[in-house]
């Protein structure tokens, strides 16, 4: 029986080549997305699982209230992590990690940065990175060594033995290579070149030991399995409030590893979501789009039930059952299904590198894990029934007697669903367009958006400890090379903010008054050289009055209401500072958030960034490579390095210039799938009404005329598809802008367009399918009865 | 081996109702050849498709081999058809996609009849038949006659009982519808029963009996000597 049904399904192919074509084409693209979104998601959803304890590892957070601005710090004491490891008997190990660090590393002449980080001596017991060479029980057992990642070992020292082979940190300090581990994979948290533990007999180390207010280590803890992770939470809490009495703000608790990549966005100190989100969306558009082409399958299937009822006819009068013939159907769109997976798999492999490109990540296909047999079972079957189910309940249940007598006609019965679902194919394809219109025009608002200065022709270039000293003499020399037009140094660089805190004191201010504050430091020639508006009082001036003044922003200025507040005194620590300017708002942070209150104040020496404006019309490579002579000389120890301001903010709209790519392809595929669907039912609507024509043009109906008649019937869906689509995006992608707080409004104009192009295309697609009909000569038409 | 009595079907468009079978009885014995004549729209194809549990009746009774069959469902209509029954219709009715033998197969199929013996089978009645070797082709490369003798060879493979035929002769040439009565005179001669729908007098003069239909109601027999 089975193969019987192969032969027919494979004979109904061969012979009904365009159907055949069409269908495939149609799943193809839509198994294509769909593969893409499934590597996608399960590589966001395979984060850090590779630690075989991962569900049994958590970060440390805390939820630090202050009033008016709740937020989410991971930031932690140094000593948190040795005073809770083994304190509990729930907590297994406890480590304290520095941020990733970047650091000069040095072999012989071989001089580059690389990404590290200070661990704790738990940090091998907690996570699994997989050691080639040396072993994790011993390799942090000494200060002075060092763990290297496979491919670092291979940039220093090629194919020879890494281990006991000593690397120079930041031109100062020997590490010995005791072990090798491999990379850390594309989907681990944690990325770096090489891991070294903390010094414990180094001074600042030893102080930052006992330093219980200071936050800027990361702690991560390892449980039980099974462990009650409301009482690790609250024993941590207990902890570091004993020892820390006086932060009355914080509450500290813990974050699973299986949540770090998915869900790392908090907002008031509750966690909400982050990638997750995309990871929803994007399969929600894999659905859609294998839905769409579903439907074409469908639609195709049923409009040529004619052709097939009279097998139905004769399979009935032979003894077939109902359920034999849907069987035989099902089996059919299963097979089609088939085909179009095999056909999917191929264009993802040729097609992986373009995607790995624009996603940013490293995926591949292995069709033998046994997580992608199952994916691919899943979606064959899916689209094997799912496309299958309307053609088989409908092809079976035909009447025998009326099909083989002829009398047979599709009525209205059949056509009303598959106007439905060419209506329900153009909602999603038009939802699909507009919202993606959207989401660009949404981002483009947002980096139209006034950011408070100007990031062209601004340079930065990381400070070090002899530029800071040669600093005049640097300036002297940028100043004579005629290319530069100001220099300012700051503590941060202008894309970051590095330092928040609690307001500063001033009279006047209420008593639940807590706004959070970013803070920098900044030198002479700060506003000028950013490009930002002094609106009331100075910038600095570089008199020794300058140490006692401050800069507000105008968020500040509104957050603390004050009415004049140049000449304020502001107490912030143990000193005072006097109001002297107040400038724009300038994002350093989130561009899609408001501008936090910032304080500026003059502080020279501890900069960590040098800012340099260019002259107008100076050409970047000219002044790079006098900046690199300049500072080669002052800072000869270190690599030279710079960055361009507009491209490092550019790089805060990553995130939603990759989800606006994806949409813009999956839109893109989408209504093509919609295009070859439509021109499929076009060319059978004509095969239908082949005679009608030939009718309508003796009776002296024009080309023209004849166009409008059929298109006439699409074009009528299209518009019952716009009115549906239109209300609906409306509503879905409004409440997606209010989660920013700069955000467009969804205009009418929008949908004019996207109507007025999703009609063009009908119109053509239907009018290159009809056309050919409605030329031809009547009289073949007429004879062909 | 078939009873009616008193059977009636209606068709109902919005407007009018039109009787196609207006209280019909007739019985047909074990081993008979019957003719049905009559004029368009006179009812006989309605027989025809009660007859073979194609279409239900809306009044009376069809007992077939002493079961009460008349309001079967649908389920046990095709059950008690494709083991009893065989059709041979006036435009052949086979499938385009399948070869001469795998057309001739199906029945065998539907009714579970093991590989090997369906092969057995359908060589046998192709042989018989006299197109064992068009086996591989497919019906649009056979002529009219030729296609007709697979649809029969479909109808007789599962050895049936009752072979109903609606006007076989009515697409073929004088010679080739001889043929074909040939055939369906042989098969009576070895014990099928067969009941045959035909415009043909001449074709009608095959059978035993001609039964005569107008306006839904039987209007005449005759019995063939």
């Amino acid at each position: 029986m089975i193969k019987n049904y192969v032969k027919i399904a494979w004979r109904n192919l061969v012979r009904n080549k365009g159907f055949a074509l069409t269908n495939i084409l149609g799943l193809t693209i839509g198994m294509v997305c769909t593969v893409f979104i499934f590597l996608w998601v399960k590589d966001e959803v395979s984060f850090d699982k590779f630690h075989t304890d991962h569900d049994n590892i958590y970060k440390v957070l805390a939820t630090r209230d202050f009033k008016n601005n709740i937020f989410t710090d991971p930031s932690m004491a140094m000593p948190l992590a040795k005073a809770i490891d083994g304190g509990n008997p729930q907590i297994k190990h406890a480590v304290v990690t520095t941020y990733r660090e970047e650091h000069l590393v040095e072999y012989g002449n071989t001089k580059v940065k690389k990404y590290l980080y200070q661990v704790g001596e738990q940090f091998f017991n907690i996570f699994s990175w997989k050691f080639t060479k040396g072993n994790a029980a011993t390799a942090l057992s000494d200060p002075k060594n060092m763990v290297i990642t496979e491919s670092a070992a291979k940039s220093f020292f090629g194919d020879a033995d890494p281990i006991n082979k000593v690397l120079k940190l930041d031109n100062a300090n020997n590490f010995k290579i005791v072990g090798v581990v491999t990379d850390p994979p594309g989907n681990s948290t944690f990325q770096f070149d090489f891991i070294i533990p903390f010094d414990y007999t180094n001074e600042w180390v030893k102080n930052r030991m006992n330093e219980w207010y200071n936050s800027s280590h990361n702690v991560f803890v390892q449980t039980v399995p099974n462990a009650n992770m409301a009482a690790v939470d609250k024993y941590i809490d207990q902890v570091k409030h004993k020892n820390a009495p006086n932060d009355k703000i914080s509450t500290y608790y813990t974050f699973p590893m299986n949540k770090w990549h998915l869900y790392s966005e908090f907002k008031d100190g509750k966690n909400v979501g982050g990638m997750i989100e995309y990871v929803r969306l994007f399969t929600v558009i894999a659905i859609i789009i294998l839905l769409i082409a579903c439907v074409n399958f469908m639609n195709l299937s049923t409009a040529r039930s004619e052709k097939r009822a009279k097998e139905v006819g004769i399979r009935k009068t032979l003894g077939s059952e109902k359920s034999q013939l849907v069987t035989q159907f099902f089996f059919e769109s299963i097979i089609i299904a088939l085909i179009a997976f095999g056909l999917a798999v191929g264009f993802v492999f040729l097609l992986m590198p373009f995607f790995n490109t624009m996603v940013h990540k490293n995926l591949h296909l292995n069709v033998f894990e046994p997580v992608f047999i199952l994916g691919a079972f899943v979606i064959i079957v899916f689209t094997g029934v799912v496309a299958g189910s309307y053609p088989a309940l409908y092809l079976s249940s035909f009447n025998p007697v009326k099909v083989l007598k002829g009398t047979f006609a599709a009525g209205k019965a059949a056509v009303l669903p598959r106007r439905i679902l060419v209506v329900g194919q153009f909602v999603m394809s038009i939802l699909l367009i507009s919202a993606t219109i959207i989401v660009y025009q949404q981002i483009q608002h947002i980096k139209n958006r006034s950011i408070g200065y100007n990031p062209n022709n601004l340079i930065m270039i990381p400070a070090s400890d002899d530029i800071n000293k040669s600093f005049e003499s640097i300036k002297q020399e940028l100043r004579n090379s005629n290319l530069v037009s100001s220099v300012t140094r700051t503590s941060s660089p202008l894309t970051e903010i590095w330092w928040k805190s609690g307001a500063p004191d001033y009279d006047g201010k209420p008593a639940n008054a807590d706004i959070i504050f970013s803070g920098l430091q900044a030198d002479v020639d700060f506003t000028k050289t950013i490009g930002t508006k002094v609106l009331a009082g100075r910038d600095f001036i570089g008199t020794p009055g300058d140490t006692s003044v401050m800069l507000l922003n105008k968020a500040a200025v509104d957050a603390m209401k004050l009415k004049n507040p140049i000449g304020m005194v502001m107490r912030y620590g143990n000193r005072k500072y006097t109001v002297a300017g107040v400038i724009d708002n300038v994002v350093m942070a989130s561009p899609f958030d408001p501008v936090d209150p910032l304080m500026v104040y003059y502080s020279p020496n501890g900069a960590s960034a040098i800012n340099i404006r260019l002259k107008e019309g100076v050409a970047p490579q000219k002044a790079i490579a006098m900046l690199e002579g300049i500072f080669k000389k002052y800072n000869p120890k270190d690599l030279f390095e710079y960055r361009f301001v507009d491209q490092e903010f550019g790089k805060k709209f990553a995130t939603e210039e990759l989800i606006s790519r994806i949409t813009n392809i999956f839109a893109g595929l989408a209504i093509f799938i919609c295009c070859i669907g439509l021109a499929g039912l076009a060319s059978f609507t004509i095969e239908k009404r082949f005679r009608e024509i030939g009718v309508r043009k003796v009776l002296g109906a024009t080309v023209r005329q004849l166009l409008m008649l059929i298109s006439a019937e699409f074009l009528k869906l299209v518009l019952i598809a716009f009115l549906i689509a239109v209300p609906l995006t409306w509503y879905l992608m409004s409440s997606w802008l209010q989660k920013y707080t700069y955000h467009i409004n969804v205009s009418i104009w929008l949908f004019g367009a996207v109507g007025v192009l999703i009609l063009l295309l009908t119109l053509v697609v239907v009018s290159l399918n009809t056309m050919k009909a409605a030329m031809a000569n009547p009289v073949k038409s007429l004879r062909s009865e | 081996m078939i009873k009616i009595t008193n059977l009636e079907k209606f068709y109902r468009t919005e407007e009018v109702e039109t009787i196609a079978l207006n209280k019909l009885s007739m019985h047909v014995d074990t081993g008979e050849f019957v003719a049905i004549m009559g004029p368009s729209g006179c009812g006989k194809s309605t027989l025809l498709n009660i007859l073979g549990m194609l279409d239900d009746p809306d009044e009376g009774s069809y007992v077939f081999n002493d079961i009460e069959v008349a309001h079967f469902n649908e389920r046990k209509r095709a059950d008690l058809r494709k083991h009893n029954i065989g059709f041979v219709f006036q435009s052949f009715n086979l499938i385009d996609e399948l070869t001469v033998f795998e057309n001739v197969e199906l029945p065998l199929i539907y009714t579970g009849v093991s590989a090997s013996e369906r092969v057995k089978r359908v060589e046998e009645v192709l042989d018989k038949m006299q197109i064992m070797h068009r086996r591989n082709h497919y019906p649009q490369q056979l002529s009219g006659g030729q296609q007709q003798r697979v649809a029969i060879a479909r109808a007789v493979v599962n050895k049936p009982k009752l072979i109903l035929a609606d006007e076989p002769t009515g697409n073929l040439d004088s010679s080739n519808g001889n043929d074909v009565m040939e055939l369906l005179t042989d098969l009576n001669e070895q014990g099928t029963t067969i009941i045959m729908v035909t415009h043909s007098e001449h074709d009608a003069r095959y059978s035993h009996r001609i039964i005569r239909l107008l306006d839904g109601q039987t209007v005449m027999e005759n019995i063939m000597v």
